[in-house]
Order: structure tokens, then C-alpha cells, then sequence
């Protein structure tokens, strides 16, 4: 019996030292410190739809689609699952974690980034190369570098059939010419 | 204490003991690989659990029709004092697809096989109880997931109307049914109790309701790195053990050293996650016999441990701190001065939590001499963590296959010998301490450098296996890298897949109301979807019990006990 008060004296001092742990949340916000990786946010202007995030999400939230002229990105983050390799692979650093975690809502569409970027076409052809964005971006990196041609940098505007029927020709022209 | 031999020389013994039955396929490091017949397969683990005590892990089931023409069963032991992992590696031809079933030697094995004839649809025959155990009931005969013919969306036609083939009870017994929302367990499962009056004489088991197929994932949709983010979450309270399984078994399979650091912060990881579940355990454990007080007071203690692990790595459970050749992110640079105050606090409080506990005469009542697995018991069904250690077995994966930094370490295996609730009990309160020993020396000794390993190409077909002690016991991955950048089979054997099986030991002869705390005392997860059918047989009325109803059943009884 003494044995007993005696281990209830203690588990109320437990009790008794601890106090309120407890916050009045919401109202008392609780915001999320350091590195908290909360909703993935993503910087419209420096994506070029590249696909690199699409193709490292474990959970396939990110979807790329072309339709009518246009590359549509498109984050499903209902499913996001906040393991930020989508950040990590973003050559652009176009995605970051936001530490937004309140993410509860009514309306699936809340929880839905689409991105739509203009496709970019062979100039012979027509066939769909890929967003203009990213052709204009590996072409500004080429041409910085001071390295290659521009009639090389050019050539990035055709798709790779063309890019080979050209080369063909040129080399049965430069073959004819030289016979 | 026998002399410790290397994988070499009992590879040697074995081809010496048994030179027709065993061909030598691999010994290095920590594994051993046999080729055996499948008729050799009884006797070789009986000489197995007789002559060297071994323990039976799990069974692994492959379809390599397409590149070998055979189903590869690999049953794997443990040979604990070795600190070494025997693979015993069965060819099943498809045309003939059987293996004797080892059930009746070792009972552990009985899930394992059962997981087998459901999965891959290899039967083992002999076994005792050879029932569906996995699939579900309208799944259709013959039609078996994880043969590579079958493809990881694809949906069978179900057959309308199965009900699970369940064990009436013994004559002159009542039918208790438990289930299928189990009041203590996270899972939906579902167990009917065979009482007479109040006593429990024996129970049947169903489960599996929420089989979620993370394995055909892992070898038909998922790249290597992707696994470890879907091993995070086959558990909730405990994930990292799993990522951190299967990255260790593939970094074996490939060969990869992971930098020292990646293995340190590791181990603080694995241990911080230890600290909140059996934190969180105590708590629910507390809540289920009705002594609300500790239940809170537990779960205020633990919340920073969560805090921690989301300083630390971004989130409070699921990290994605792992990866193939180490961890995503290193620890920040104040880590140290941030982690080392915070896990003296819950030393402190823990130690006050325990002085309470251990001195409670109502929790000696409920605790003690309930739920009892005898050591005989524990080590014929396989079962592992506190539930082994609360029997009196001296097992604990960090000190017998050591992994991460625990080779580093110092620390006690905690062991128990009542085999009770309150062995099982005691063991995790003892075991909160080590952990936070372990974690001050971890955050001592922990050395400066990278945290991720350059590696080429994982090449395929190369087999690597991995122990974690989870805070629930071993668990264990079995990685054999394939072609096209994913695993060509990833095994995982979650501690609670052992520990379940011993219910029946646990319950046989207790009462009713020892039912929940016995089978909550394996710490397997815990649900918060609450409700209970009691079917009265002679008269056949039914009665639903709600979680406010069940509580109320199961505190009356710690009051009329206390009395």
C-alpha cells in the first residue's frame, strides 16, 4: 500500500514538472524551422521543361505532356511525398521546398502547379523539338563559351533526320565538287 | 562463449559435413551462399536448429524463369555467435513447383512458406497449416503476384463471394472475434479468440487486409534510388530502419564502402527513431490498460525527439536522409550542441518515467505473469527484438551482424527472463537509455568527411542481405540487383512478420481482457480505427463494441484486479 502512494507521488510530480506543453494551434502558429521540406514551390520563369524533376520523383506526382504548340508541366503534389529530389535534380534550380505544411484543402485543384511552355519546331520539318526555352538556353550556353560556330549553334533548330539529311548532302555536294 | 568462426571456415565445415547436399556459391564478408537440393532442404535445418542453434530469418522466392528456366527459393538463417548469414538457395523447377516445407522443424517458418505458395506459387508441401495468408480471398486461384509474368498494375478478375477459410472452434468453446479493425494495431487484422468463459483456450488469425504490393513495386516500377523512399514508408513509426535495410543490403550486392560519416549519422538516426517508439509505446501501451496519465506524459516526452529529427533532416518521420552509398544530407553544423541538451532532457525524464513504472503496483498487476512466451517457445517461432530479448534470448542484430556505426559502439544487450508483459516492458524501458548512450557517443566520435560514396554502375545479378534492429526487432532485406537500373527481387521481413506468429503462444490461457496488452505488448503497430463484434454462438446476437466500450471493458477489469 505505502509502496504504491509513493509511485503515485512520483508519477504525479512527472505530471506536475512538466506543466502545459500544449499550443492554442491554429491560433498560436507553429511555424516550421531550418531545412523543413514542406511544399515543393516552383519559379515558373527558370523552368525549361526539361523533365529532369519528372523523371526522379519516386511518387510520379510531376507529368510532362505536349499539346497544341505547348509543353504542359504539370506537379500533382496531393501525392507529393516531400523527399525533395525533384529540387535535386532541377539543372535550373527552379524548384525549392517551401516550409509550407498547412496543406489541407477542400478542392484538389489547390494542390495543383501546371506550367505551359511553348514547344519549339524544326525549321525544316516542323517536327517538335522540345520547349523553346530549353533550345534557347543550351544555345546561349554554347555561344557563351565562345567555342562553337554559329552555323553549329543554329543547327540545334532542326530535328536529328534533318540534321543528317543535311549533313548528307553537304558531303555528296562537297564530294561532287571536289571530283 | 564458442570461438567466433569466419564465413571461410564454416563454409568449409559445412562442405565437410554435408559434401552431396551443399554446393559453396559465395562466402564473403558476412554471407554465406549454399546451392542445395530441394529433399536435402528438412534435414539440413534440422541439423541447422540442433547442431547450431540457428535462427530461421525468412524465405525468399524468385522467379528466374526468364533468364535461369527456375524459381530460386532462398531461405535465409542466421547464425547469430558468427555474426554471419547463411543463404540456403533451393532450384524449384516450374514444372514440378514444390519444396518440402521446414514448417514442422523450425514453426517459425510458417508465414514465410505460406507467403510463398501465395506470391510465387511455389508449394510447400507438408506444411502444417497451408492456408491463403497474403492474398486476398476473391483473388483468383492460380494467379500469383510476384511471378515476373505478372505485371505490378495489373488487376485479376476476383472471385466474387470467398469468405477466408477460418478454424471453427474447439467443441464446447465460444468465438471472440477481434477484428477486422483491431482496437491496439495500426493494421486492419483480424482474429477470432476461442474462449471458455472468460479463458482463452485458442485463436485463429487472418491479416494481410492492406497488403500494399511495396515489393513488386520495388522490381517492376522503381529505380535504385527511388526504393529507399517507398522502404521509408512501409512503416510509419519506424521507416528509417527500412530504408536504411535496403540500402545496406544493395550496397553489399554492388560492393559500395559508404563513407565512415554516412554510417555514423546513420546510427544516430536509427537511434533517435528508437528513443520515440518505445517512447511512444510505453504511451500507447499505458493508454490500453487505462492509466491515461503516463500514455500523455510519454508522448510529451518523445515530442522532441521529433523536433529533433526534423532539425535534423527536414521532417518528423519520414527523413529521405537515405540513399545507396550513404545519406542525402549531412548533419547541420550545429548539430551537436543542438541534439546533445535535448536527449539529456529525455534522459532525465525518461529516468523519472521508469522510477514511476517500475515501482506501480497496478501496472505489476496487469503486467505481470500475463502474456507469457517461454524462451522454448520464442526460439522455435523465430521472434525477434524485446519480444525475444523479454524471453530470455540474447539476441540484438546491432551486436550480432553489427551494421552502420554500431561496430563503434558500446553498449548492453538488454535482456529479460520472465517472458511476460512486463519482461517485454522492462526491456524497452532499459533499452531507452542505451540508446540515448549510444546516440552521446555517436555525436563524441563522429568523424569528419563525405557523406556520400562515388560509385559506377550497380552490375546485376549480385546478392546482397542486410540486418537492422529496429525498435521492434531485426529487420531484414534480401537485395539481388538486376538489369534496366532496379533490383531484380527486394525482400523485406518486417520484425512484426515473426513476432504475430507467437499470438497463439502469448494468449493460450489468459483472459480476455489480457488479450489487447499481451498482443499490444509485441509493439506491432497500432491503429486508431476502433470497433469490435462480439458474436454470442448460442444465440447468434451480435454485439458492437466501440473504442469508448472496449476501453470501458478493459479498465473495469485493472479495477477489479487493483481491489
Amino acid at each position: 500500500m505505502f509502496r504504491h502512494t509513493i509511485s503515485e507521488l512520483k508519477e504525479a510530480l512527472v505530471c506536475l514538472q512538466a506543466g502545459q506543453v500544449t499550443l492554442r494551434y491554429p491560433f498560436q502558429p507553429h511555424p516550421a524551422e531550418g531545412e523543413f521540406r514542406g511544399l515543393p514551390a516552383v519559379e515558373a520563369s527558370r523552368c525549361i521543361g526539361c523533365g529532369a524533376c519528372a523523371n526522379a520523383c519516386p511518387a510520379r506526382v510531376i507529368s510532362l505532356e505536349d499539346i497544341e504548340g505547348y509543353r504542359l508541366v504539370k506537379f500533382e503534389l496531393g501525392r507529393c511525398t516531400y523527399c525533395a529530389s525533384c529540387r535535386d535534380a532541377c539543372p535550373q534550380e527552379a524548384i525549392s521546398m517551401s516550409p509550407m505544411f498547412e496543406t489541407a484543402t477542400g478542392a484538389a485543384a489547390d494542390l495543383v502547379i501546371s506550367l505551359r511552355l511553348k514547344l519549339a519546331y524544326c525549321r525544316v520539318c516542323g517536327a517538335p523539338l522540345g520547349t523553346r526555352r530549353a533550345m534557347e538556353w543550351v544555345q546561349s550556353a554554347l555561344s557563351e563559351t565562345g567555342e562553337y560556330p554559329g552555323e553549329m549553334i543554329k543547327g540545334l533548330e532542326m530535328c536529328l533526320p534533318c540534321k543528317r539529311r543535311q549533313a548528307l548532302t553537304t558531303a555528296i555536294l562537297l564530294e561532287e565538287v571536289a571530283a | 562463449m564458442p570461438i567466433r568462426r569466419t564465413a571461410r571456415q564454416i563454409a568449409e565445415q559445412f562442405a565437410i559435413q554435408f559434401p552431396e547436399w551443399m554446393q559453396l556459391e559465395m562466402a564473403t564478408g558476412d554471407t554465406i551462399q549454399f546451392g542445395v537440393d530441394r529433399k536435402a532442404l528438412p534435414p539440413i535445418t534440422r541439423y541447422l536448429r540442433d547442431e547450431e542453434q540457428a535462427r530461421f530469418i525468412v524465405s525468399v522466392g524468385t522467379d528466374r524463369r526468364l533468364d535461369a528456366g527456375y524459381f530460386e527459393i532462398t531461405n535465409i538463417f542466421g547464425l547469430d555467435q558468427d555474426q554471419v548469414f547463411l543463404l540456403l538457395r533451393t532450384e524449384v523447377d516450374p514444372a514440378d513447383p514444390n519444396i518440402p516445407s521446414i514448417t514442422p522443424e523450425i514453426h517459425g517458418a510458417n508465414w514465410a512458406e505460406r507467403e510463398l505458395q501465395d506470391m510465387l506459387g511455389v508449394t510447400a508441401v507438408g506444411h502444417p497449416d497451408p492456408r491463403r495468408l497474403v492474398l486476398p480471398d476473391d483473388w483468383p486461384d492460380g494467379v500469383h503476384p510476384l511471378r515476373k509474368d505478372f505485371a505490378y498494375n495489373q488487376r485479376p478478375e476476383i472471385v466474387p463471394g470467398r469468405n477466408p477459410e477460418l478454424k471453427s472452434p474447439p467443441e464446447g468453446s465460444t468465438l471472440f472475434p477481434i477484428g477486422p479493425f483491431y482496437p491496439t494495431l495500426e493494421e486492419p487484422v483480424f482474429i477470432n479468440l476461442f474462449v471458455h468463459g472468460e479463458h482463452i483456450v485458442g485463436m485463429d488469425y487472418r491479416g494481410f487486409f492492406a497488403h500494399r504490393g511495396i515489393e513488386k513495386l520495388g522490381d517492376a516500377a522503381l529505380t535504385y534510388q527511388q526504393v529507399p523512399f517507398i522502404a521509408e514508408r512501409i512503416c510509419g513509426i519506424c521507416g528509417f530502419v527500412h530504408s536504411s535495410c535496403y540500402c545496406q543490403a544493395a550496397e553489399k550486392a554492388a560492393g559500395i564502402e559508404i563513407p565512415p560519416r554516412a554510417r555514423y549519422i546513420r546510427t544516430l538516426l536509427l537511434e533517435l527513431e528508437r528513443i520515440h517508439s518505445h517512447l511512444l509505446w510505453i504511451g500507447l501501451a499505458c493508454h490500453f490498460i487505462g492509466f491515461d496519465t503516463l500514455f500523455m506524459q510519454a508522448w510529451r516526452i518523445r515530442e522532441p525527439v521529433m523536433w529533433l529529427t526534423e532539425y535534423i533532416t527536414g521532417n518528423r518521420k519520414t527523413y529521405g536522409m537515405n540513399q545507396i552509398g550513404g545519406v542525402a544530407r549531412d548533419l547541420p553544423e550545429d548539430a551537436k550542441d543542438r541534439i546533445l541538451p535535448v536527449i539529456e532532457r529525455i534522459a532525465a525524464e525518461v529516468a523519472g518515467v521508469a522510477d514511476a513504472i517500475v515501482g506501480d503496483s497496478s501496472l505489476a498487476l496487469r503486467l505481470q505473469g500475463t502474456g507469457i512466451l517461454s524462451a522454448a517457445a520464442a526460439r522455435d517461432l523465430c521472434v525477434i527484438g524485446p519480444t525475444a530479448r523479454g524471453s530470455g534470448l540474447d539476441i540484438d542484430a546491432r551486436r550480432d551482424h553489427p551494421f552502420a556505426a554500431y561496430g563503434d559502439m558500446e553498449f548492453e544487450v538488454c535482456v529479460e527472463q520472465g517472458g511476460d508483459n512486463w519482461a517485454r516492458t522492462m526491456v524497452r524501458i532499459r533499452e531507452l537509455s542505451e540508446a540515448i548512450k549510444i546516440a552521446r557517443q555517436v555525436l563524441d566520435k563522429i568523424p569528419a568527411g563525405p557523406v556520400m560514396a562515388d560509385f559506377a554502375e550497380i552490375p546485376p545479378g549480385r546478392v546482397g542481405v542486410s540486418s537492422v534492429e529496429a525498435p521492434r526487432g531485426e529487420v531484414h532485406h534480401y537485395v539481388r540487383t538486376g538489369a534496366g537500373q532496379r533490383p531484380d527481387r527486394w525482400r523485406v521481413r518486417a520484425p512484426s512478420f515473426n513476432n504475430l506468429q507467437s499470438i497463439p503462444a502469448l494468449l493460450q490461457g489468459m483472459t480476455i481482457a489480457d488479450a489487447p496488452i499481451s498482443i499490444g505488448s509485441l509493439d506491432p503497430c497500432f491503429s486508431c480505427t476502433e470497433r469490435l463484434g462480439v458474436v454470442d454462438q448460442t444465440t447468434g446476437q451480435l454485439r458492437i463494441y466501440k473504442q469508448a466500450d472496449l476501453l470501458a471493458e478493459f479498465r473495469h477489469k485493472r479495477e477489479r484486479r487493483t481491489r
